[in-house]
């Protein structure tokens, strides 16, 4: 081919792309279509214009309820998620047990049934044998006694009312509703920062022509029942032209509100220090166990949270707030302008925290109390005859958890667990016994991928309290380790 | 009452001093309501408003209309919590007579940590 003949074939090809691109960004409406399916088509508002991604799940809390070693990793109270609270009255849990969800039919006030209050009852619909029962059977009878006993029981045999509360107050507690009104001032401001230039130009053209359409509502109009031409074709082009200058909008806010770090107000919630108290009592026929009574109250919280923020940066956000003038009309302005400020600070804030934030280092203490009442068993056929004293316990509680080697942009792999457990029995009298327990654990948690390797050493002033550890290195230590825990 | 998530509505001919309304209610309990609602109220004159969460939840935020005027009613929902939240919002137009302009519409929303999802409601009143 000549090289003058190849230079004009480009240039018509260069041509052609430089036509056809304005004819691919004039797509318009068509005539078969309503509005509204325009619209949606060049405004794509769906679910996959926006990031669906959920939170991960994230190594947020301390578990220092737990005598068992394993990770003390889990969500303690999960993001914002109180769901669990006032979902289906009847939850299967899937291992025997059913709660019933108590809370809406109490006579509590209506305010406090939600969110800061539970009360809930569980059926175990699979009780089991008190283990101190089937030991004192005839070893010759025991599992052929046990089996006919545990026939005998039914899903009222063990049963427990529980109720909890959480102390909700402006800086304590983790309820969104408590602390909606910033991040609503946040969005606000997130939100301001993209401009739009409104489109009425769809809205002019139905103007004109609303007398004849007759319908009050036009959004499923089709563009082919508009009989005037030069009007139909006005209409398909705003329409579309609205549509595309709406999607380019959503799509830049959605940028701003990513940079602007709202997501982070989330875990700043779920690090808010929370006062919960719980109290449940198990109520046992004779063959599952005594009954018992037990009372908790937990104080945790994470370091870089709500509170932190408003201590350092809420001047900046309410003093904008107290200076609004008086004129109606600069309101707007002075209101937009207080959000603003605030969230330049709470980007300043997130900026200086990242790194703590990532870290999710959460401290916890819980002191609780323990009554298991007298039991006693008789069955002569059997030759047992149990009597056991009533036992009480107060429980001291510590926990402390944090990410390690958090570098910037890059969320650590290991977490580091530390918990401290204190248990003083008491007697008749209320005095302390000499079976003092204490154990302490540390644990360190490797994640590799979606695998969590667990490793941990455990102190216990007995070693009947060590607990299901891997290796006893002497009777007060025992080291855990899981190459292949999940 | 259209019940849809489309959040995109029309209307016209609308009477002059009728009475729009707006408002955002969360499904399931309070605490599980984990989103803010802000809405921008658009007019053809230049005119701007901005309702905020604290009114449209529960609200109605309400608003007269003129004519002949444009209006263009932006709602936004911002979710956060890893729990997805559930937004409905409710509009209508009151005739001066009190009777209800066309049917009411409400607008179901979902999302999660981070999304916004949003409705626009246009409205155009009636030539002089």
């Amino acid at each position: 081919m000549k090289p003058a003949l190849v230079k004009r074939l480009i240039l018509f090809i260069g041509l052609a792309c430089c036509i056809a691109s304005p004819a691919l960004a004039q797509e318009t409406c068509s005539d078969d279509e309503t509005i509204k399916d325009c619209w949606f088509r060049f405004f794509k508002n769906d679910e996959a214009a926006t990031e669906k991604k959920n939170l991960e799940e994230k190594e947020t809390g301390l578990d220092i309820s737990g005598s068992d070693l394993g990770s003390t990793v889990k969500n303690f109270l999960p993001v914002l998620s109180v769901s669990g609270l006032a979902g289906d009255a009847l939850t299967d849990n899937q291992n025997g047990t059913y709660t019933l969800d108590l809370t809406p039919f109490s006579a509590l006030p209506k305010s406090q049934q939600y969110g800061n209050l539970k009360l809930e009852a569980v059926f175990n619909t699979e009780p089991t044998l008190f283990d101190t029962l089937k030991a004192s059977l005839p070893e010759t009878i025991r599992e052929e006694r046990a089996k006919a006993l545990i026939d005998d029981l039914n899903d009222l045999d063990d049963v427990s009312l529980a109720f909890s509360y959480s102390y909700v107050r402006k800086n304590l507690g983790r309820n969104f509703y408590t602390y909606r009104m910033r991040y609503s001032s946040l969005f606000e401001a997130a939100r301001d920062k993209v401009k739009l230039d409104v489109n009425f130009g769809y809205l002019k053209v139905l103007q004109a022509i609303q007398n004849e359409l007759g319908d009050t509502s036009a959004e499923n109009l089709p563009f082919n029942q508009i009989r005037d031409e030069s009007q139909r074709q006005r209409l398909k082009a705003a329409v579309a032209e609205a549509a595309r200058a709406e999607a380019t909008f959503e799509a830049n806010m959605q940028q701003q509100i990513d940079q602007a770090g709202l997501k982070s107000f989330a875990d700043l919630i779920n690090n808010q220090p929370q006062l919960h108290l719980t109290i449940d009592h198990h109520f046992r026929d004779d063959l599952v166990g005594p009954n018992e009574t037990s009372a908790k109250v937990t104080y945790e919280m994470g370091f870089v949270n709500v509170n932190t923020f408003e201590k350092e940066h809420g001047r900046t956000c309410d003093d904008g707030a107290r200076r609004y003038p008086d004129a109606p009309s600069e309101i707007e302005a002075a209101r937009a302008a207080a959000a603003a400020a605030c969230l330049e600070a709470y980007r300043t804030f997130l900026a200086d925290n990242k790194e703590r934030l990532q870290e999710g280092e959460r401290l916890a203490f819980s002191v609780g109390y323990s009554r298991t009442n007298e039991y006693t068993f008789s069955s002569p056929q059997d030759s047992v005859n149990l009597m056991i004293p009533k036992a009480e316990k107060l429980l001291l509680e510590a926990g402390y958890g944090r990410l390690l080697s958090v570098r910037r942009d890059e969320p650590g792999n290991t977490r580091i667990d530390l918990t401290a457990r204190l248990e003083l029995a008491t007697n008749d009298k209320g005095g302390l016994l000499n079976d003092t327990r204490y154990v302490v654990s540390l644990m360190l948690t490797e994640k590799v991928g979606k695998v969590s390797i667990p490793f941990g050493l455990v102190y216990a002033n007995k070693d009947e309290f060590l607990g299901d550890v891997d290796h006893q290195i002497n009777a007060h230590l025992g080291l855990k380790l899981n190459l292949f825990a999940q | 009452m259209a019940n849809n998530s489309d959040g995109f509505k029309i209307w016209i001919q609308v009477q002059d001093e009728a009475r729009f309304e707006l408002s955002v209610v969360g499904k399931g309990t309070p605490p599980e309501q984990t989103f803010v609602a802000s809405a921008r109220v658009h007019v053809d004159t230049g005119d701007e408003e901005t309702w905020i969460d604290q009114s449209l939840r529960p609200g109605p935020q309400k608003k007269i209309l003129s004519v002949p005027r444009l209006y263009i009613v932006r709602v936004h929902i911002a979710f956060t919590g890893s729990t997805q939240a559930t937004a409905i919002i409710r509009a209508k137009i009151v005739n001066p007579d009190l009777t209800t302009h066309d049917a009411p519409v409400e607008y179901e929303v979902s999302g999660v940590n981070g999304e916004v999802k949003s409705a626009r409601i246009s409205i155009v009143t009636q030539n002089p």
